[in-house]
């Protein structure tokens, strides 16, 4: 629904991750422009969408943030880690023919498949991040599954899916990756792409006019599942990113493939599915204090759960959350894990005798 | 004598029944549960001006009991019915009884509506809080008190549009909330002149003279607090209300010793039943739509009375009702009355 719509009751406020550790009020926000009045802060919201979620009236706060940030000149202090990954994206843009995400992983591929596999920015988050775990394994975890259910996919050397120049209002660039990402695309004849990363899965689902299908790759294993044999031991609870979750409404596909895992015991988190509260930062803005006190707020929750491991679905939750349990002096002691699906799923595959993908290719 | 079947015996179902016996009819006046009186049953006492809903059911009870030309039947539910030249053939459930009527009124009002799945309110969770319809339980007797300790409420807050004007339960406004938190509120003040009571609302609806409430509960120092409360939690044996002040914009943790929720009502669940029955509409939200308002059907011989074609207040209740009652003897051709 379009904010003319909006009540002004507050809900949204009231709701807020930021309220618990801000004064920021989305509904005023709202106020301000629909009075024509200005100075909106345009860059507290996590856009984690649960504010939308709760809305009587079912307001687009997402849509109306996109909109404001939309070509605003963003206060560069608040991008994290120096804007280093804005500038590879800017590169990307740069330079169109040289650049795109590196592309090498274990496990066997095809680029002859209709299926197409992205792995997003974790080689890059390798190269700039110290957060006590290493990201490269996420796509060898995601081929080694595909090719358990008997695909070979096709590696996409994308650029940036340019989610975060969307969010932080760089148009110009969010629109520089997404013509080449398309054309590439185009061009490749895919019909499926699937993406380890919930942002990346957002952004072709939701911002690129694609005429594929795009899947996490959550919900592509959910769909070849009779096909993995997994095994393991342990307590473990999850993590709905919002880009999955309340973005895209997947919630079941990560459980169902955690549920498939013979020998491990999964426990909700008492704010779970729609309800998931924000892992505390969004498109690299406003890592602080602030954000910090949300993760370790979420951690704490995920411990009182009792599991060992925290899984994701978002390479960008996986990281916050690292890097909140590697700080140095430790914020807290948290003897929990963090992990993604797809690494923990790829730790509990059990070969089958008749070995996988044997002679079968394409679409499952 | 023409005969006329009213479906509800609620205050709506009792008034059409009463001034279509008078105008000569033969009414049979069903009830699917044990007693007439429908909501009025429940409640204490009745804006605007305050009397008591027990007089008030007494009364048309009276009435219907001295009526000779009333037939009530409790426990009774319409299982088919089969049009006729001259009206409808009426089956009742359960191997009832199945008889001839040349009109109907259907008064089957409307249910309240169940907070339960809006978790963040805690209902079924905290005990202290309750809904608008058990204030009214409480109202009726002696004392209100806190369910969870026996003892009157220092603090209390009443939370409007709970299961209204929202996206994920009934987007539309239930109409008489707004008037029956201010009620209660003057009764809870009148009782407990030192208890704090808020009430948070989005718009206070009170139309037209029951807007006198309003201004009544503002001079008795009834806090308005605009805002939609987001959660409720209970903390060391009291209710804590997260929200925002929209009118301030401030962020503020409230605490209350009794929270009751102002909720709407929903269509009574056997509208479905009954429209296929006698070939009716309902709207999008489930009421009994009307052709002509507010009373008439596309079906001739079938009028709508009180809060089945739409939620309202008791008066529009009985207005209605004895507008159907002008309307079956106008549609109604026989004259041997």
């Amino acid at each position: 629904m379009s904010i003319t719509t909006c009540y002004q009751c507050g809900l949204c406020t009231g709701i807020c991750p930021k309220r618990l550790i801000t004064t920021y009020s989305p509904r005023r926000d709202l106020e301000k422009t629909l009075l024509g009045k200005g100075g909106v802060d345009l860059w507290s919201c996590l856009t984690c969408g649960l504010c939308s979620h709760y809305c009587p009236q079912g307001v687009g706060y997402l849509d109306f943030m996109k909109e404001v940030r939309h070509n605003a000149r963003l206060d560069q202090d608040l991008v994290a880690h120096k804007s280093v990954f804005n500038l590879i994206s800017r590169l990307m843009v740069a330079f169109p023919e040289k650049s795109g995400v590196p592309t090498d992983f274990s496990g066997e591929s095809d680029p002859e498949n209709k299926v197409g596999y992205f792995p997003g920015c974790i080689d890059f988050l390798d190269s700039f991040l110290e957060v006590g775990m290493g990201f490269h394994p996420v796509g060898d975890a995601a081929i080694k599954l595909m090719n358990a259910v008997g695909v070979k996919p096709r590696v996409m050397g994308l650029k940036c899916c340019g989610h975060d120049e969307l969010w932080q209002g760089n148009s110009e660039a969010f629109e520089g990756l997404k013509e080449h990402n398309t054309r590439t695309i185009k061009e490749s004849g895919i019909t499926t792409l699937v993406a380890t990363c919930a942002e990346c899965t957002r952004t072709f689902a939701m911002d690129y006019c694609l005429d594929i299908e795009v899947l996490h790759i959550s919900q592509f294993l959910e769909r070849n599942r009779d096909k993995l044999t997994l095994k393991g031991s342990g307590t473990v609870t999850y993590h709905d990113p919002c880009r999955l979750g309340r973005h895209l409404q997947v919630f079941d596909a990560p459980r169902n493939l955690i549920a498939q895992v013979e020998g491990i015991t999964m426990v909700e988190m008492e704010n779970a599915r729609e309800d998931c509260q924000c892992c505390g930062i969004s498109a690299w803005l406003g890592c602080s204090t602030e954000s910090k006190a949300l993760l370790v707020q979420k951690l704490e929750e995920a411990e009182k759960t009792g599991a060992a491991t925290l899984l994701t679905t978002c390479t960008k939750c996986l990281a916050h959350l690292n890097c909140v349990l590697n700080e140095k002096p430790p914020l807290k002691e948290f003897k929990i894990a963090v992990q993604d699906l797809t690494t923990f799923l790829a730790e509990q595959l059990t070969k089958k005798e008749s070995g996988y993908g044997g002679g079968k290719k394409g679409v499952t | 004598m023409d005969k006329v079947v009213v479906v509800g015996g609620g205050i709506a179902g009792m008034q059409a029944a009463l001034d279509l016996s008078r105008m000569g009819f033969y009414v049979t006046l069903l009830e699917r549960k044990e007693e007439l009186g429908g909501k009025l049953r429940q409640l204490s006492t009745l804006f605007p001006r305050g009397e008591s809903a027990r007089d008030l059911l007494a009364a048309k009870q009276h009435r219907i009991g001295e009526s000779d030309n009333i037939q009530v039947m409790t426990n009774a539910e319409i299982e088919t019915v089969a049009p006729q030249p001259s009206g409808y053939t009426i089956t009742l459930s359960g191997g009832g009884d199945s008889f001839e009527v040349n009109a109907a009124v259907l008064a089957t009002g409307f249910d309240p509506f169940d907070p339960t799945p809006l978790e963040e309110y805690g209902y079924g969770r905290l005990k202290d809080v309750i809904t608008a319809f058990e204030l009214e339980a409480l109202l009726q007797g002696e004392k209100v008190v806190r369910p969870s300790t026996g003892l009157p409420p220092e603090s209390i807050s009443l939370l409007q549009c709970v299961g209204s004007r929202d996206r994920r339960t009934n987007r539309y406004c239930s109409y008489f909330c707004c008037t029956y938190a201010l009620k209660e509120a003057l009764a809870l003040k009148k009782r407990y002149p030192d208890a704090v009571i808020n009430i948070f609302y989005m718009d206070i609806r009170t139309p037209y003279l029951y807007e006198q409430l309003y201004t009544e509960a503002r001079d008795q120092a009834i806090r308005f607090i605009r805002s939609r409360v987001s959660g409720i939690t209970g903390k060391d044996g009291r209710l804590n209300l997260d929200l925002e002040n929209t009118l301030t914009g401030e962020s503020e943790t409230l605490t209350s010793e009794l929270v009751v929720l102002s909720t709407g009502g929903v269509p009574a669940a056997g509208n479905p039943h009954l429209a296929a029955q006698f070939g009716l509409t309902l709207s999008d939200q489930g009421f009994f739509e009307v052709e002509a308002p507010p009373v008439a059907t596309a079906a001739g011989r079938v009028f709508i009375a009180g809060a089945a074609s739409g939620l309202k207040d008791i008066s529009r209740c009985l207005a209605e009702a004895s507008a159907s009652a002008i309307q079956v003897r106008a549609s109604v051709n026989g004259r041997e009355r």
